[in-house]
């Protein structure tokens, strides 16, 4: 259990948040989808091994196949 | 204790979920996803301890260890079950939550069913009409 990972995951949505308002304030709509968009995936990357971790320690300690 | 470190870290991390849901939902969903991952993997570092000793156990008093497996399988699954469950339903879809939980269920039947036929098989042996 670290909280570094939660803040970064919370600091990117907070970051996008605030850059897709602006995006959206100059009237640069797709920008902002874009930027939502990259946000999403910033954040998938980071879970991803995280959620392979978990399923490996299951596997392990489990002894799924 | 750990049961506190599990606690504050829960309650931070559902503050952190709710202040960014009114932006980005689904990076709130992100948190809450490695939330639960980061608690999981806590927890099967526990339980693996005690599923050390169980077995130990069981090897003392002479239990089979492929019905240990079979169990402690199930409990592997269904914890990955409900996990996947419990997501797909704070994310507020109930159908695939239900889908995971029907995969777990039978995933879980799969697994238990040597066990059951085995039992059946003593049963059957047991009873006089079948020892032909």
């Amino acid at each position: 259990m670290n909280v570094d990972m939660l803040f970064k995951i919370a600091g990117v949505g907070i970051l996008v948040a605030v850059i897709t308002q602006l995006l959206k304030q100059s009237g640069r709509d797709e920008m902002a989808t874009i930027a939502a968009i990259v946000g999403l995936v910033i954040g998938l990357i980071m879970m991803l091994d995280l959620v392979n971790n978990l399923f490996e320690s299951v596997r392990q300690v489990f002894q799924l196949y | 204790m750990a049961i506190f470190q599990f606690s504050a870290f829960a309650l931070l991390a559902t503050s952190v979920v709710l202040l960014i849901r009114s932006y980005r939902p689904e990076i709130a969903l992100q948190v809450s996803i490695i939330t639960g991952v980061m608690l999981l993997v806590y927890l099967v570092t526990q339980v693996s301890g005690v599923l050390d000793s169980l077995r130990a156990l069981a090897e003392r008093y002479g239990l089979s260890m492929s019905y240990i497996g079979i169990l402690v399988r199930i409990i592997g699954i269904a914890y990955l079950a409900q996990f996947a469950g419990e997501i797909c339903k704070d994310a507020g879809e109930s159908a695939m939550a239900s889908k995971v939980e029907l995969g777990g269920r039978i995933m879980i039947l799969a697994a238990a069913l040597p066990a059951a036929v085995s039992l059946l098989e003593l049963v059957a042996s047991m009873l006089p009409v079948n020892n032909k």
